[in-house]
């Protein structure tokens, strides 16, 4: 059984410094894995990225993350990529990881994603180009996520996503904004390549559990979701 | 009176809401946009969660200073973040 702790929409900056990092050193005690599922930090600045990755120093297990839009806001991505990498945490972004687990091997495939709208109701690559960008960004995010998870030859393979796959996992959130919380496509991606859980975070007035229309179990950890600084998924290969 | 009807200052209530939301989203000590903004006559409803005791009191003066005449109920609640007391078996 491999033990996956998942998270997303810390949203670190200075203001919350010390807050997680109880709950992180008790996560080597309960889980063998964890996956940060995005907006990682408030602006994406370098000093939000520090104050988390000190309240994750207790954190001793195997660290995977994904991006997400706030990640973005300060055009500082590549910095915050070094920073995660020199701490010891993985970014994916259309590319996958395998983590030995007692013997039992977990893959991970991920990407940020992006928006666009669930199927029946949802943006089209037409018209200007600005919207064919919109859609055509996601499109090639899921495209490389199906690649990076159809790659894996592990027990157990996971999808991490800080956009929505699905609609089931929106809850609370407002019809309107579907569009800008996730995309089908990045369903349709993992229902095509196979997984044995979806994780992604973004929508923070959703629900946590949902499940693709091919039958995969999603999980929407955004951290006003779960309402603790994680969850435990345990998953047999 | 409709949403529509209501106004500020001649303004229509929808469109400070509006105002209101995009300076939450951009005031670097907040950069939130998931918080709920309600008018009701001269009173305004802030909702959602935030990760700090900090985060929530700048919100609240974000919103005074865009909105500086209304009653502002700060409403926030800031995010549990104990570790969880339980774990999901995925079958």
């Amino acid at each position: 059984m491999i033990r996956v702790a998942a998270v997303g929409d810390v949203h670190m900056a200075e203001d919350a410094r010390g807050t997680l990092r109880g709950a992180f050193d008790r996560l080597p005690e309960v889980a063998d894995v964890l996956l940060l599922a995005g907006d990682l930090t408030r602006l994406g600045t370098e000093d939000e990225l520090e104050v988390l990755l000190a309240e994750l120093r207790g954190a001793t297990v195997p660290r995977l993350a994904v991006l997400g839009n706030h990640d973005f806001e300060s055009d500082r991505v590549d910095a915050l990529v070094k920073l995660l990498d020199r701490a010891g945490v993985q970014v994916l972004e259309g590319d996958a990881a395998v983590v030995d687990v007692g013997g039992e091997t977990l893959g991970v495939a991920g990407t940020k994603g992006f928006g666009g709208g669930f199927a029946g109701a949802c943006g089209s690559d037409f018209g200007e180009p600005e919207m064919k960008a919109f859609v055509g960004h996601t499109r090639v995010l899921a495209d490389n996520l199906r690649h990076a998870l159809a790659s894996l030859r592990t027990d157990v393979r996971v999808a991490l996503t800080h956009f929505a796959p699905v609609k089931d996992t929106l809850g609370a959130e407002r019809l309107e904004i579907y569009p800008f919380l996730g995309s089908y496509l990045l369903g349709e991606a993992v229902d095509a390549a196979g997984a044995d859980l979806v994780v992604h975070g973004h929508a923070h007035d959703g629900a946590e559990k949902g499940v693709t229309p091919g039958g995969i179990p999603v999980r929407n950890v955004a951290l006003p979701v779960l309402k603790t600084a994680y969850a435990v998924y345990c998953l047999n290969g | 009176m409709s949403t529509w009807d209501a106004q500020q200052d001649g303004v229509p209530t929808q469109y400070v809401v509006a105002r209101v939301r995009d300076a939450l989203a951009h005031d670097a000590r907040v950069a939130a946009l998931d918080l709920q903004v309600r008018i009701i006559g001269s009173e305004l409803f802030l909702t959602g969660m935030v990760s700090s005791d900090r985060r929530r009191d700048a919100a609240e003066a974000v919103v005074r200073r865009e909105v500086p005449d209304l009653t502002i109920h700060n409403q926030l609640d800031v995010l549990p973040v104990d570790a969880p007391s339980g774990r999901e078996e995925i079958s």
